[in-house]
């Protein structure tokens, strides 16, 4: 799309300080009177893309850490301090000052007098590793890093004016998403054929949504907040846990170093729903620096386009803010801390339950008193979560370093749907503490660390029939050691183990490998594997059923096992050039086998959602194949496609493919970017076409005619279109269309009335079921935005 | 899946179907990475497929279509832009209009020598 623009990858800055020696404190107490100043700078390439559309202009960043010394006197070395400056004794004219820092190219100044010098370094030489032309296409795949990590920056989000982290994976083939419900307009991801509770989702590289906040978490992810995502394929890391199964994504939020001074983003659509996102950053000192995010939703506009009576969306009203706090001190530590605070209520239902013109606390009092007039769902949840996260690198081995993580967060969730009520609380610790050092060089790296969990639930669950209260307690001490060898560039092995002794289940072992083989330098080929588990909270998981008249028939709470899985997996990634232009292919093939499972089963009963421990056999097979071609210096085109075959043995005689997984799935996208004007002004356009295969659908043959559904959904199609223009690289509007093709699932909800074939009042209390969902209720949707840099980007 | 395979065998007709295409590497003088924004951009142009210039060896390389460009208009380019090339120099004026750090003649590096656009 854009002419290629060659970076060499910047390896983290590693901040390495040399202690002074006594002998150069003592020449400066001598020559205190003659300094040199000045500052060391680097080129960043970072988070730039979004307003230069790609083309890289040059911004001279601080960089901290850097030696400096005159060649004359190479004993003594200064170091540029937190803002990259440095002061050292002057010398003799024509003296070089040599400035040096690993991960760039030294540089040498002749002195001719100066008193300040700006120094900037190339970024020439990267860290062992080979040179790698990256082109910062909006998704990247590595090829050295032996995990299968794809990243998504901001251009890539920016594709779809996606609002939260729920909805930032249209465009993507690796993530499937779908709504839970066809009220609540709660989406939910998979990975790998299975449903998002297996894959591990973190942000900052700490634990995100999971436990009570597995499905809604992804909402409280604002996607004016990413600074990109990594999605991981494979079971991942040791590091982070035993949770991961199918994959690991982590989304990087905006921080002090990559965010904006001050940016705004607007946002509305057809659908009456309003957002507010802002992020800006604040510089305290030389060593603090501090980032505040706010965001807000409102939606109180009444939508039932298709006239079942029911809301197609939720009215909602979110407030979600974050403070982060980051240090960089001058003696190799650094720290990140955060608070999070999330306050969301959301009403959804019939029409006939609300009032127009009901004020938010009469809807929000449907939470404590359903209306008679018509069944409603109201959510609302509260929650905070505090992270600390510091790091230490050793003065005289910057390749050594110990890293402490620790989240807490508190979590409070309340609803009622229809008759059904359910109140769950969760308090979650995690420390973790982890060393990293190498055996004998830096090809041999390892990391070793323990982890301490603590999780609280408390739920209780108020059916028509029962009233339960369950508390569980986890306590689960681990520790862990992971490997990382690299081999002349063409192969790196990451291994890893870790044991976690959980209170309630006893001892586990996840062992982990990831291995990277560079068959040439444009083709590498990667190997997964890996053991993971967690523990189910199915009233959360499965919050889909509640949206309906199913009864909960958990007989899995009276032998309550944790889920156990293991998953292996091959990619190959080549990248090569046709018609003259970069392009990329790569295959996946990933397996996952169940050892243990709390199987779903809604077949049994349509009346009821039955939870039980897997007793056969469960597994998850996929394939993928994603295209990525540079096509024109304009026009980028990607075509991907995913093959899912996942499999559970449910009680006898119940069919054993997974419900809500299509076999088939596959898009095309296609986005352009007009060449960039004197101003930095630009047009982007984007258009994704996907199509998603048939779905098996839970039975309903048992009911009444009128309803019942068919056993499997139709294939269909869906096309996205958005346009954007940037003004300048400050200031863009963008408007596009979602379900152009205005696709809408036939008679989603069971019980509501469609064809005028009236639904007396008993038939609805036992047949109505809003969780038979496979494809978009609204239809085509209209939605404009706006992005505004306030502040320009701060010059250093 | 039909639409697929039909957008798939179109795009790749396209190429197949193009007009003569080459790819020339020669010598651009520059010195940084402003010296490579702007070697690329100035290269955005209809008939060029793809361009790449390379700080260390100072090597353009440049996938274009033999009927729209000649080699002595693909060196003009650089040197339209202020840069030197094997057998095109740029103008005075189209030198002067470099940033300071970008002076390859003067000896201007970025980050090494000269710092001209220091004081």
């Amino acid at each position: 799309m854009v002419l290629r623009a060659k970076t060499t990858t910047i390896d983290r800055m590693k901040i390495c300080y040399l202690a002074v020696l006594i002998f150069g404190l003592g020449t400066a107490a001598f020559a205190q009177t003659n300094n040199l100043r000045g500052k060391v700078l680097y080129e960043s390439h970072e988070g730039h893309d979004l307003e230069k559309g790609g083309v890289h202009e040059p911004e001279y960043v601080s960089l901290p850490g850097a030696y400096v010394r005159w060649s004359s006197a190479p004993e003594n070395v200064e170091i540029s301090d937190g803002f990259g400056f440095f002061k050292i004794v002057s010398s003799y004219l024509g003296d070089t000052l040599l400035v040096s820092m690993v991960g760039y190219q030294t540089a040498g100044l002749v002195y001719s007098g100066q008193s300040y010098v700006d120094i900037p370094l190339d970024s020439g030489v990267s860290l062992g590793s080979a040179e790698v032309t990256a082109e910062r296409s909006a998704t990247q795949i590595s090829l050295l890093n032996p995990l299968n990590i794809q990243s998504l920056n901001r251009k890539e989000m920016a594709k779809a004016a996606c609002c939260n982290l729920s909805e930032a994976f249209e465009t993507n083939a690796s993530v499937d998403a779908s709504f839970t419900d066809a009220v609540t307009g709660t989406r939910q991801i998979r990975m790998l054929g299975l449903d998002g509770k297996y894959s591990q989702i973190q942000v900052d590289n700490l634990p995100g949504p999971r436990g009570l906040n597995v499905l809604q978490g992804l909402m409280f992810i604002p996607g004016d907040w990413i600074h990109e995502i990594h999605i991981s394929k494979g079971a991942g890391t040791v590091t982070q846990g035993y949770e991961s199964m199918t994959g690991q994504i982590n989304v990087a939020l905006k921080n002090p170093e990559n965010a904006d001074p001050l940016h705004v983003n607007i946002y509305g659509n057809a659908a009456g729903r309003l957002e507010w996102n802002h992020v800006s950053k604040h510089r305290i000192s030389r060593r603090w620096s501090t980032t505040l995010l706010t965001h807000a939703v409102r939606n109180d506009q009444l939508n039932d386009r298709n006239s079942d009576g029911f809301l197609d969306g939720p009215l909602k009203r979110n407030y979600i803010g974050r403070s982060e706090w980051k240090f960089i001190g001058d003696r190799g530590i650094r720290g990140e801390y955060a608070v999070n605070w999330i306050q969301t209520e959301s009403a959804a239902g019939q029409v006939a339950a609300f009032d127009q013109d009901m004020p938010w606390s009469g809807v929000m009092d449907l939470l404590a008193s359903p209306s008679d007039s018509g069944w409603s769902a109201v959510t609302a949840i509260d929650r905070m979560e505090v992270s600390a996260k510091t790091g230490f690198v050793f003065p005289d081995a910057e390749w050594r370093s110990i890293g402490t993580q620790f989240v807490y967060s508190d979590h409070q969730h309340a609803h009622q749907f229809g008759r059904q009520k359910y109140t769950g609380s969760e308090r979650f610790f995690r420390g973790n503490v982890l060393y990293s050092g190498i055996l004998g060089n830096t090809n041999r790296a390892f990391t070793t660390g323990v982890s301490f969990v603590s999780d609280q639930f408390d739920e209780k669950v108020q059916l028509d029939t029962l009233s339960v209260s369950q508390q569980r307690d986890e306590v689960v001490p681990g520790a862990f050691f992971e490997f990382t060898l690299n081999h002349a560039d063409r192969l790196s092995v990451v291994a890893g183990v870790r044991y976690d002794q959980h209170n309630v289940f006893g001892g586990f072992w996840s062992p982990r490998l990831h291995a990277r083989w560079s068959a040439t330098e444009n083709t590498s080929l990667k190997l997964a594997a890996g053991r993971g588990f967690r523990t189910p909270n199915p009233y959360m998981e499965q919050l889909g059923s509640w949206a309906s008249q199913r009864t909960w028939n958990v007989d899995v709470y009276g032998d309550f096992q944790p889920e156990i899985a293991t998953n292996a997996g091959l990619n190959l990634t080549s990248k090569f050039r046709l018609n003259y232009r970069d392009a990329s292919l790569a295959l996946d093939v990933y397996n996952t086998w169940f050892e243990n499972k709390v199987v779903v089963d809604l077949d049994a009963d349509a009346q009821q959602i039955r939870l039980y421990n897997l007793n056969g056999e469960s597994f998850a097979r996929s394939a993928q194949a994603e295209f990525n071609w540079d096509v024109h210096r304009r026009v980028d085109l990607r075509i991907a496609y995913r093959w899912v075959d996942a499999q559970t043995d449910r009680a006898s005689g119940n069919p054993t493919q997974d419900p809500f997984v299509s076999k088939h799935r596959s898009f095309v996208q296609w986005s352009y970017a007009s060449a960039l004007s004197e101003k930095q002004s630009q047009w982007l356009a984007d258009a994704t076409f996907q199509w998603v295969g048939a779905q098996r659908l839970p039975g309903t043959e048992k009911n009444p005619e009128l309803f019942q559904r068919p056993g499997e959904a139709p294939g269909f199609t869906q096309l996205n279109l958005q346009a954007t223009r940037q003004f300048s690289p400050s200031f863009s509007f963008y408007a596009g269309v979602e379900n152009a093709l205005n696709y809408k699932q036939d008679r989603p909800i069971i019980g509501a009335v469609y064809d005028d074939s009236p639904v007396s009042a008993s038939d609805f209390n036992q047949y109505f079921d809003a969780s038979l969902v496979y494809a978009p209720i609204f239809g085509r949707m209209l939605y404009a935005g706006l992005r505004w840099n306030i502040l320009p980007p701060s010059s250093n | 899946m039909k639409y697929f395979i039909a957008l798939s065998l179109f795009c790749f007709s396209c190429a197949a179907f193009g007009q003569k295409k080459a790819e020339l590497t020669f010598n651009v003088d520059g010195v940084c990475g402003m010296c490579e924004t702007r070697i690329e951009k100035a290269y955005d142009l209809p008939g060029i497929l793809n361009v790449d210039w390379n700080l260390e060896t100072k090597k353009l390389t440049v996938a274009y279509k033999t009927d729209k460009f000649s080699v002595e208009q693909l060196h003009a380019v650089a040197a339209r832009a202020g840069h030197d090339t094997d057998i095109v120099k740029a103008t005075d004026q189209e030198y002067a209009g470099l940033h300071g750090c970008c002076k390859y003649r003067e000896g201007a590096s970025c980050g090494s020598e000269g710092q001209d656009h220091d004081h």
